[in-house]
């Protein structure tokens, strides 16, 4: 990965030149520039120039507020994702707004995982609970194991509520961090054109006995930021959520939000 | 027959810099510094080897942007500026070492000849299209050519709206076949980054193939029988070929490398750092900033010891003793690998082939000497090109998925997406929805009406925002500003024609000043971005 501007390892061990980004004027350009779909239209520099500034003034992502409500997650390696939110704020939810005056801030990411090997929706699925700022609206998130499918939803809980959700996000898959078993003749046999998935129902609780032991041995190791683990067995004990998260509206791409009064 | 393969990929790739409004910009000497140490300089190879009937194949893939950049009217005049510069400054050392400094006159004289000789290939060769170049030795049939992505985004983090990665991969693959007149039979995924199921969409592009990091490949969701030396069937017959980790150690590793050499040139040392600055003002920045100039004396030598003078002669000599060593461990590896396979094994090499000649000097020479010492009747491996290893040699294949994995650090994604750079993702993502909902819209506009210019302009923006080069610059920390204007200024554009599309107003005059800035993809074809067939 080392075009002109990327110094490769063997090279980036002696020390660097300054390098500087700037504009070199050496002369002044007097060409013009025809656009190739509107020949009658020339341009010198200075024009374009102008046109850029002007959009780039009037029209820069940085200032836009027109994004939708969203959660979404990103994977990053095998034990890291990536969510980033964004909430309306004309159009919050009650819960979230009676939120507010406490001052207290009890935002949180629930993150629902399963194992790539288990097919399908398990009854339930393991989840842990990362409490986010309110002064940035991402996090990184550190994954108990590796080759998980992972989704989440963002919600708020306090003492007296239970967790309630207002965004809920796509679903990812973590990537794998080791080697497979090798082949079996019976899987080598049985391939004819589409890949062969490992499964599947009867890995299930082993799965998610692994799973659930990992999130917690995760929640006992990590430091300065607040993990909170099902109470239970590990499975999701809010049936109201649970429903919600199994929706088939709720595919891996529909960002879903719902308005909780 | 040989008993095995090595196939050696060079990716060609640089960010789209094409800045009409400026009368220079200094991210242009990218490219110029690219054509002049790298692409020349290997093109020159590729003639002699051709001149002396040597037999080999390598692949080389051309990104979409650096096609489009290497075809460009403006970037063409401004280079064949910019090197008849540096012939001006090298004249003048020759005059200054002489008198002033006669140990270094010999090097100057060297550069001398050298811009000569590259400028007379680049202007009369080649008639400032290096593209030309490129296909005559394709027809030769010593390279295979394969693209890229079309703006080189980063993949599995474009993910989130599958129209993304339709559109860079399909609009790369036009994009090739419109520059270089054939179908490219494989894909060099931008950072070797890849997730399951993008098979899926290279399959309907029609690519046979791709590359994985050795991970990707030994992560698989099968373990490879073969390891990384022979290439996987992703289940609906694209395969993804391994990176072998020993060609990488030995030429990337910051202890190990061949560039570290204390014998090769230093790349650090540049006399527009180190001359008089009233001296090389005329070939530096405007205001007297120091920028490398390509005229460089000293040799890595080691240690803390002063610098000393580069010695070409020692230095050519320890290039042929590299890859003398490069050849006979492919030789051993291939001894070992046959005694337990039943098929011919292949050792992928890939390399960004901006190493060759711009940050390791003598990268072309060694890559030359490895192509003539492995032309020899009695070395047990041939150099191949992908497709022909795949046709002649790979079948069947062992069917399964390779695992999401990059070449970045770390083998992931962590590199294009961190604290430096996470920002750029919601606006991508939210630009991307609103490109479908544009394209599922006008689905039906007819060619060349304002309505279609804008909506190819506005895919356009969107695409040049998406490339894998700026994140990488917001985290490695050099021209970051660059990058940040980059994107921003291309999001600025697309939320305009947007804004224009949506509100049935476009401006004809602002439009057009868009396509002279943007001018990449002309034949670009928006619809990609359609949500349903």
């Amino acid at each position: 990965m080392n075009p002109c501007y990327r110094v490769p390892r063997s090279i980036a061990e002696r020390p660097a030149s300054p390098h500087r980004p700037v504009l070199s004027a050496q002369k002044a350009m007097t060409r013009s520039w025809r656009s190739r779909y509107s020949p009658h239209l020339t341009f010198s520099p200075e024009q374009l120039r102008q046109v850029s500034q002007v959009i780039a003034e009037e029209f820069s992502p940085c200032g836009s507020d027109a994004a939708a409500p969203e959660l979404v997650l990103m994977p990053v390696d095998p034990y890291h994702l990536h969510a980033y939110w964004h909430i309306d704020a004309d159009d919050t939810p009650a819960v979230w707004k009676q939120r507010q005056p406490s001052g207290k801030n009890d935002l949180r990411l629930r993150i629902y995982c399963r194992h790539e090997a288990q097919s399908g929706q398990a009854t339930g699925e393991p989840w842990f609970d990362v409490a986010v700022g309110t002064e940035k609206n991402w996090c990184d998130v550190r994954l108990p194991l590796d080759n998980l499918r992972c989704r989440a939803a963002l919600g708020t809980k306090s003492d007296s509520r239970p967790f309630t959700p207002l965004l809920f996000s796509n679903e990812i898959h973590a990537p794998k961090a080791g080697i497979s078993p090798a082949p079996t003749a019976a899987s080598e046999g049985a391939k004819n054109g589409q890949l062969e998935r490992q499964a599947a129902s009867t890995t299930t609780n082993h799965c998610d006995e692994r799973l659930i032991h990992a999130i917690k041995r995760q929640a006992l190791s990590d430091q300065g930021i607040q993990v909170e683990l099902n109470p239970h067995t590990g499975l999701a004990e809010d049936h109201g959520m649970e429903q919600t998260l199994m929706a088939p509206a709720l595919s891996s791409h529909t960002i879903a939000r719902r308005h909780i009064e | 027959m040989k008993k095995g393969f090595l196939s050696i990929v060079l990716h060609a790739h640089l960010p789209f810099v094409h800045h009409p409004e400026q009368p220079s910009m200094f991210e242009e000497r990218w490219l110029f510094e690219a054509i002049t140490d790298c692409y020349i300089p290997l093109i020159r190879m590729f003639d002699r080897l051709l001149a002396a009937g040597r037999r080999y194949k390598l692949v080389l893939s051309l990104s979409p942007t650096l096609i489009a950049m290497l075809a460009n009217e403006l970037l063409r005049e401004r280079y064949l500026n910019h090197i008849k510069q540096m012939l001006a400054l090298a004249d003048k050392e020759m005059e200054r070492t002489r008198v002033h400094a006669p140990a270094y006159h010999n090097l100057a004289c060297m550069y001398q000849r050298l811009l000569s000789d590259n400028l007379y290939v680049y202007e009369t060769s080649y008639q400032t299209n290096l593209l030309n170049a490129f296909t005559k030795h394709l027809e030769a049939g010593h390279l295979e050519l394969i693209t890229s992505a079309a703006t080189h985004g980063f993949l599995p983090l474009l993910n989130q709206h599958e129209s993304a990665v339709r559109a860079q991969v399909l609009i790369g693959v036009h994009a090739f076949e419109q520059a270089l007149e054939i179908h490219p039979s494989g894909i060099w995924l931008p950072e070797c980054g890849y997730y399951p199921g993008l098979e899926r969409l290279l399959k309907k592009a029609g690519l046979h193939y791709f590359f994985a990091d050795s991970h990707g490949i030994l992560h698989a969701s099968e373990a490879p029988r073969r390891g990384v030396y022979a290439p996987l069937d992703c289940g609906n017959g694209v395969a993804a070929f391994g990176r072998d980790p020993d060609c990488s150690r030995q030429v990337w590793s910051a202890t190990e490398g061949y560039p570290g050499d204390f014998d090769y040139r230093e790349y650090y040392s540049d006399i527009g750092f180190e001359l008089d600055l009233d001296y090389v003002r005329p070939h530096v920045l405007e205001g007297g900033i120091r920028v490398n100039t390509g005229i460089k004396y000293h040799r890595v030598t080691g240690g803390d010891r002063p610098k000393e003078i580069y010695d070409p002669v020692a230095a050519a000599n320890k290039a042929r003793e590299h890859a003398f060593d490069f050849l006979t461990q492919r030789q051993q590896q291939i001894e070992q690998l046959t005694a337990h396979m039943e098929k011919p094994p292949i050792i992928v090499a890939p390399y960004d082939a901006e190493l060759f000649g711009h940050w390791w000097f003598e990268g072309p020479l060694w890559l030359e000497s490895l192509i003539r010492q492995a032309d020899r009747q009695d070395n047990n491996f041939e150099l191949i090109g992908c497709t022909d290893y795949l046709v002649d040699h790979a079948q069947p294949m062992q069917k399964a998925a390779p695992s999401e994995s990059s070449w970045g650090e770390h083998g992931y994604h962590r590199y294009w997406l961190n604290d430096k750079n996470g920002w750029i993702y919601p606006h991508l993502h939210q630009a991307c929805r609103r490109m479908e909902n544009l394209a599922d819209g006008h689905r039906n506009t007819p060619s060349n009406s304002l309505m279609d210019r804008a909506l190819k302009q506005a895919a356009r923006s969107l695409l040049l925002a998406q490339a894998s080069d700026w994140p990488f610059i917001m985290k490695s920390g050099t021209t970051v500003e660059y990058a940040a204007r980059r994107v921003t200024d291309h999001l600025s554009r697309f939320n305009y024609l947007y804004d224009s599309i949506t509100n049935n107003r476009i401006d004809d005059h602002r439009l057009s000043a868009l396509e002279v800035m943007d001018d990449i993809f002309p034949d670009i074809d928006y619809r990609y971005y359609c949500t349903a067939d």
